[in-house]
């Protein structure tokens, strides 16, 4: 599961004078929803840009599927992306414009385009043309152009901007289902934090053209002390007893509470562990954690906030 | 880059632009037989062929001949299936959907220029098909046998198809340079007629291995002897290797 999808080593570009991006390393995992969040301007889009080959690299090295990003053979047709704005023939119909797509990567089955429409949900507009779409419909359009040859790899830049709020949320579960269903990993970049918290499995926080920050979103929740607080009488007995269980991401607030990361154990089954120990359970509650507040606290602590 | 070309084709095939332009060809086709009327960019080299259509009636070879040398409109026309081709794709950013498909920029290019070419066959053998048939219509006699009448029109398809290429290879290259729609669209309806001025003002006469669209006319017409169609060809050829390879280096170090 930790294979490598995606691999930058020491990624730098420079636009004359303006350092866009500043020796970047990352990865991406095959199954990860990878989250790039930064403010405008921070590098996200350039950075894709770079991966997809649509920007000469400076350089560094960029590893896409394997293949050399100075010399991608196959790497590209296994990908699918969107990026800055989602874009399509005006003229063309959905359909259409989705056969060109097909067409392009060999496929010839009616039934792909078919059921790339379904899944984003545009059956009712197959044989409406692309300029009469809505700015959703339109996001919709894109991914399923995106999604069409069945990509292993999906590059999303910005692909909620713009989306009333049924819209978002029907695109997280689009994505979502992406992720779990097709097995696409996914790297994606957004302003609405919540949304990518959401749907993500990793971050990456880019700040003035430098990865500032990358975790996965239980070390998120682990930094931002998000998951199950529980207030016990003896917490010492009871990391003993989470570490015996195998729940190793946690925290020890005081001589009181542990943070307990999310999606290790459920509430029920966390008292009885420790009721069930000896120890005495004062309160179980859920603490949230907040992306945007971890962001800001991130960029607060690069002394850059205007 | 067949699967391209077979997707700008499918393209085109759903495109109004497409066929207002097969349209218009065969208008101007229709119009150039059925008046006699013979009209054009024409800077050097065919005035025997014009006095010659001039003093006589009109054979079905006489009016091909007429639509060979009224083929510099047809260029005004193609810059409309250039920019259905790759000048659209350029002024949306489209190419962005095509070249994060895995196609490889100097396949890309390739596959542009060999749609443009496909294109020009189709565009040409219609024009010259509805020369030929408008003629037939208003009972022309033949003019010659209908042998050499097939070898005429042969020998013109492909020279005016690939002389006319090699103009939109420097087109395609201006798109991609300046990426503006307009300059390239400038540059093809300036090209001949810059060429032919200068020449006419200079006296360059070595001018005219540029003159792309008037080398096709003067091979139509057996104007340029046998032992000089070589090198004008091969002129024309590194020019077209040139421009792709010049286009093709310029997209990749383009920020697209």
């Amino acid at each position: 599961m930790d294979e490598s999808v995606l691999a930058l080593h020491d990624v730098s570009k420079r636009f004359g004078h303006y350092q866009a991006l500043n020796h970047i390393n990352m990865s991406v995992s095959r199954g990860d929803v990878y989250a790039l969040i930064g403010q405008n301007g921070a590098g996200k889009t350039t950075l894709m840009r770079l991966i997809t080959g649509l920007a000469p690299l400076n350089q560094g090295e960029i590893i896409l599927l394997g293949e050399n990003a100075k010399h991608y053979r196959h790497a590209l047709s296994r990908i699918g992306a969107i990026i800055e704005t989602p874009v399509a023939f005006d003229k063309l119909t959905v359909l259409q414009n989705l056969k060109v797509t097909a067409i392009q990567h060999g496929l010839s089955e009616q039934q792909e385009i078919d059921d790339a429409i379904n899944f984003v949900g545009l059956k009712e507009k197959r044989t409406t043309k692309a300029k009469q779409l809505s700015l959703g419909q339109r996001q919709r359009l894109g991914l399923a152009t995106a999604v069409l040859a069945h990509p292993d790899f999906l590059i999303l830049d910005e692909p909620i901007n713009g989306l009333d709020p049924a819209g978002i949320i029907e695109f997280r579960q689009l994505l979502h289902r992406l992720n779990t269903e097709k097995q696409t990993t996914i790297l994606i970049s957004s302003h609405i934090l919540t949304e990518l918290y959401q749907v993500s499995t990793r971050f990456g926080f880019l700040h003035q053209g430098a990865l500032i920050k990358e975790l996965t979103k239980a070390e998120l929740d682990a930094e931002n002390q998000a998951g199950l607080l529980v207030d016990v009488d003896d917490v010492n007995h009871a990391s003993q007893l989470l570490d015996q269980k195998g729940i190793k991401q946690f925290t020890v607030l005081n001589d009181q509470q542990i943070v307990i990361a999310e999606g290790q154990i459920e509430s029920a089954q966390l008292n009885q562990l420790l009721v069930t120990a000896g120890v005495q359970v004062n309160a179980i509650t859920r603490k949230a954690g907040s992306l945007e507040d971890y962001f800001m606290a991130l960029i607060h602590e690069q002394g850059v906030v205007k | 880059m067949i699967a391209q070309i077979r997707a700008d084709l499918y393209r085109q095939r759903h495109t109004l632009g497409t066929f207002i332009t097969a349209l218009l060809i065969v208008i101007y086709a229709i119009l150039i037989v059925g008046f006699k009327t013979v009209g054009g960019v024409m800077v050097s080299a065919t005035e025997k062929p014009l006095e010659a259509l001039d003093n006589k009636s009109w054979s079905i070879l006489d009016s091909i001949h007429a639509a060979t040398l009224s083929s510099t409109v047809l260029l005004y026309l193609f810059i409309g299936l250039f920019t259905i081709v790759i000048g659209y794709e350029f002024n949306h950013h489209l190419y962005k959907n095509t070249l994060v498909s895995g196609l490889s920029r100097l396949q890309f290019i390739l596959a542009k220029y060999f749609t443009l070419v496909v294109n020009f066959i189709i565009f040409m053998g219609l024009y010259y098909l509805t020369a030929f048939l408008s003629a037939l219509i208003v009972q022309r006699p033949m003019g010659t046998s209908v042998g050499e009448l097939l070898l005429a029109l042969g020998t013109t398809l492909w020279t005016t198809t690939f002389f006319v290429s090699v103009i939109f290879s420097l087109a395609i290259l201006v798109l991609i340079a300046t990426s503006s729609l307009v300059i390239s669209a400038v540059f093809v309806v300036l090209w001949p007629i810059l060429i032919g001025t200068i020449t006419l003002i200079t006296n360059w006469h070595w001018l005219e291995y540029a003159d792309f669209f008037g080398v096709a006319n003067r091979i139509a017409f057996g104007l340029i002897r046998s032992d000089q169609l070589f090198g004008y060809i091969m002129v024309s050829f590194c020019v077209l290797v040139m421009s792709i390879f010049i286009s093709t280096m310029l997209i990749r170090r383009k920020e697209l």
